[in-house]
C-alpha cells in the first residue's frame, strides 16, 4: 500500500505494531493495524524506535488477514527516502498462518 | 486434525497481485530468506574458537537461537494425548483465541525457555551454585552444585511437598573439565514443553548437558523424560550458542499491557471479523 501514513509506531514485545491511514482514490481513509518481530529481532535488519514518527508517510507490504479486518503481518515498508525495513523470521511466533 | 490456513500478499497499490499458500504449522517448517539475520547467533556467525576453553567455566554471555530446531517427540502416553488436545498453539489458531499460557505473559517456564525465545542466556558462578539467566523476560535459574539432591515429590500432596516451580529445581555437576550436567525437576505443568503445544506433567526430569567446545562455543543437549506424558525419554534438542563479543544483551520482557494492546489492535480483529 503505497502513500500509507503513519499513525502509530508502537516499539513492543512481544510484537512491534504499526497503525497507519491509506486514502483512496475517492478520498476514503481506511486504518490498518500490522505487526511485525519483536525489537530485538528487527533491530537486527535496521529498525529502531524512531525509525516510523507520526506522520510519516510509507508504503507498507502486509499480508492481510483473511478476516474482514483491516490487520496483517507486515512484510516490509518503505520509508521516503527509499529505505527498506524488512520483518524478521518468523522465529518469534510470528506465524503467518494465524491471518 | 490441526488446520491450515491461506494468506496472501498485497503488494504496490495499481498492481495487486495475489498468491496463496497454505501453511501446515510445525517450529521446523523451513523459513523464508528475509535476507537478514533471523538473531544475534546468526549475526554473529563464525567467531572463531577464541583459544582453548577455560576448565570447569561457563562464565558469560552467551547468544544462542531465537528457537531451537527440535526432534520429533515419541508417541505420547494417554495422559499427554489428553493434555496435547487441550492445547491450541498460536500457529493454528489466531492469537486471541490461543491459549498458550505466553499469551497473557504467563512465564516460559523450563524447559521452553531453553527451547523458545533463547536468544541469549548467562552463566556466572556463586558460592555452592551456579546461576544461569536468561536475556527473555530476565530470568534466572539456580543450580546447585553442593552436592544436595533434588527435591522428592514436588507438587505432592503432603504439606511439606515442594511447590513446582515455573522453571524447576536444579542441581549440576561437572563431568570431566568441559561438560557442565543440570538436572531439573518439578517444573510446573502449566508450561507447556514446546510451541506445538507438546505437554509435560510435574513428573518431568530434564537433563541438559552444556559441553564448552573452546572459548567462544557452548553446545548443549537437552533430554527430556517424562513417563506420564511420553512413551520414552527423548533428546529434544541438540544447539548452540556463541561467545557475545560485548558481553551483553538487549532487555527483552514480554509486557503485560503492550500485550494486552496487541491483542486489542491486531489480535482479535484479526481472530473475530467477518470472514471475507
Amino acid at each position: 500500500m503505497k502513500h500509507a501514513t503513519v499513525t502509530k509506531f508502537l516499539w513492543a514485545n512481544p510484537h512491534t505494531m504499526l497503525l497507519f491511514d491509506v486514502k483512496d482514490d475517492n478520498g476514503n481513509i481506511s486504518h490498518w493495524a500490522g505487526e511485525a518481530g519483536s525489537p530485538s529481532a528487527i533491530r537486527l535488519l535496521g529498525w529502531n524506535k524512531k525509525s516510523l514518527q507520526p506522520g510519516d508517510v510509507i508504503t507498507v507490504h502486509l499480508y492481510p488477514s483473511k478476516f474482514e479486518s483491516n490487520v496483517g503481518r507486515v512484510d516490509k515498508i518503505v520509508l521516503a527516502d527509499g529505505t527498506t525495513l524488512k520483518d524478521s523470521p518468523r522465529g518469534d511466533l510470528g506465524v503467518l498462518s494465524r491471518y | 486434525m490441526r488446520n491450515l490456513f491461506q494468506c496472501c500478499i498485497v503488494s504496490l497499490v495499481g498492481a495487486l497481485v495475489v498468491s496463496s499458500f497454505a501453511f501446515a504449522q510445525s517450529q521446523n517448517s523451513p523459513k523464508p530468506n528475509y535476507g537478514g539475520p533471523e538473531d544475534l547467533y546468526e549475526k554473529l556467525g563464525d567467531t572463531g574458537s577464541g583459544g582453548p576453553a577455560p576448565r570447569r567455566d561457563l562464565t558469560g554471555f552467551w547468544a544462542g537461537k531465537v528457537a531451537a530446531k527440535l526432534n520429533e517427540v515419541p508417541p505420547m502416553t494417554p495422559w499427554g494425548q489428553e493434555q496435547f488436545k487441550l492445547h491450541k498453539t498460536n500457529g493454528e489458531y489466531p492469537v486471541a483465541d490461543s491459549n498458550d499460557p505466553i499469551k497473557g505473559c504467563d512465564p516460559l517456564g523450563f524447559p521452553r525457555n531453553m527451547l523458545f525465545m533463547t536468544r541469549g542466556i548467562v552463566f556466572t558462578t556463586m558460592p555452592g551454585k551456579v546461576i544461569e539467566m536468561s536475556e527473555y523476560n530476565r530470568i534466572w535459574r539456580e543450580i546447585w552444585t553442593d552436592g544436595r539432591e533434588l527435591p522428592k515429590d514436588v507438587g505432592g500432596r503432603s504439606a511439606d511437598a515442594p511447590d513446582p516451580r515455573w522453571y524447576g529445581y536444579s542441581v549440576g555437576h561437572w563431568e570431566g573439565d568441559y561438560t557442565f550436567v543440570v538436572t531439573t525437576v518439578g517444573s510446573d505443568e502449566r508450561t507447556w514443553l514446546d510451541n506445538a503445544g507438546h505437554p509435560h506433567s510435574i513428573g518431568l526430569r530434564v537433563e541438559e548437558r552444556y559441553t564448552r567446545v573452546n572459548h567462544n562455543q557452548l553446545e548443549v543437549t537437552i533430554k527430556i523424560d517424562d513417563p506420564k506424558a511420553y512413551t520414552a525419554p527423548f533428546i529434544i534438542t541438540k544447539g548452540s550458542f556463541t561467545w557475545i563479543p560485548e558481553q551483553d544483551f538487549e532487555e527483552e520482557l514480554c509486557v503485560p499491557s503492550e500485550q494486552a494492546e496487541y491483542l486489542k489492535l491486531i489480535g482479535e480483529p484479526a481472530a473475530h471479523s467477518k470472514q471475507k
